[in-house]
């Protein structure tokens, strides 16, 4: 998917909807193995979550969401979040 | 022949069953809508799933996780999914022959088998067959959710894991559009490299927290998830579909018997204005 320059898509995903497509300028997670922020250019990246907070920032303002953990992937500029379920 | 009072009851009897059956149409199909809409919305997770494990699983070796190694098959498992509710045609009675043959295939090469039955009318007609039953899931139909799915798959692979089988198959119906489905067998457990590979891997590269072993141990129990949870939206959506047509073909049945009783009452009615008719003409001449 084509994603406008300086942006990262994010898609919140679980099995039972997809709950999230956005264009946005950063996110935030809780992997296993410590938080970690995206910003777009980001290296390709895969890593577990752990339940907690998802966070992104449209400009300015910032939303959090709830996870129940689950799995990141980070390909070129694409944030998808695989989520366990609604938390 | 039939009285005209017997008649009139027949003919308002099969309307109403007529009005049962076209409301159980409609409402199939409002179910059947929200089914297939629930089988487009799981697709993206499931594709993603596919696409990350075939990732995965094609760098790291087949025997770092159990799930993943083949054994010797000496024990087989049936997870047969069929509906909770009759009144759908064929749809019960399609799987349970295909199930049927699948095990007793198995059975004549000397494996055991065990089933696992989702559905009311699945464990009702195996019990009848005394075939051993480890696990059963009824009542699940109405109001489906991913829980159902978690409940069952983490309920497969305890028991794989604990070695009480050393395969597990699917059997559903997989719904194809509202007049047809396909019966379907898919094995479960162990998962196979074929499958997981054609799903189309991206083949990118990725930087790895924590390692890609652990990150495979995390994703197929999840996989096996969202497989079962496919299986279940499935089936429910063709049975609503196969529900749809037996009540329309059921609705038009009723049509052409309402019709054919309607025919008979003119009939017999006419030859009763007939005979009376008859007799008073008769009376008549007989004063004359």
């Amino acid at each position: 998917m084509e994603v406008a320059a300086g942006k990262l898509l994010l898609e919140v995903v679980t099995p039972e909807d997809l709950i999230l497509s956005e264009e946005v300028d950063e996110v935030t997670a809780e992997g296993v193995e410590g938080d970690f922020g995206v910003l777009p250019g980001h290296i390709n990246f895969l890593t577990a979550l752990r339940p907690g907070a998802l966070a992104y920032r449209i400009g300015t303002s910032t939303t959090r969401i709830e996870i129940r953990g689950g799995i990141a992937e980070v390909l070129d500029n694409c944030v998808t979040i695989l989520a366990a379920s609604r938390a | 022949m039939a009285s005209l009072q017997q008649t009139r009851r027949r003919i308002a009897s099969v309307k109403n069953t007529q009005k049962i059956t076209k409301a159980m149409k409609l409402v199939s199909a409002s179910k059947l809508r929200r089914a297939q809409d629930r089988i487009l919305k799981a697709r993206p997770y499931a594709l993603k799933m596919g696409a990350l494990l075939s990732n995965l699983g094609a760098r790291v070796s087949r025997d770092v996780h159990p799930l993943l190694v083949r054994q010797p098959i000496r024990k087989v498992e049936f997870v047969v999914i069929a509906a909770d509710r009759g009144l759908c045609g064929s749809f019960n009675a399609s799987i349970f022959r295909r199930a049927t043959d699948a095990l007793r295939a198995h059975q004549a090469q000397g494996r055991e088998v065990s089933l696992t039955l989702v559905g009311r009318k699945a464990r009702d007609y195996f019990r009848r067959r005394g075939l051993p039953t480890r696990h059963t899931m009824v009542n699940v139909f109405d109001k489906l959710s991913f829980d159902h799915a978690a409940d069952l798959a983490r309920n497969e692979m305890d028991a794989y894991l604990a070695g009480a089988f050393d395969e597990a198959w699917l059997v559903y119906a997989e719904f194809k559009s509202a007049m047809t489905s396909v019966i379907r067998l898919q094995r479960l457990m162990p998962i196979e490299a074929e499958t997981t590979a054609a799903e189309g891997g991206t083949g990118a590269d990725y930087l790895y927290e924590p390692s890609d072993e652990e990150l495979l141990a995390d994703l197929v129990p999840r996989s096996i998830e969202i497989q079962v949870w496919r299986a279940l939206l499935e089936s429910s959506a063709s049975e609503q579909g196969a529900r749809m047509m037996a009540m329309d073909s059921a609705s038009r049945n009723a049509k052409d018997m309402i019709t054919k009783l309607t025919t008979v009452y003119n009939k017999t009615r006419q030859a009763a204005i007939t005979k009376e008719l008859m007799d008073i003409v008769g009376g008549a001449e007989a004063l004359k």
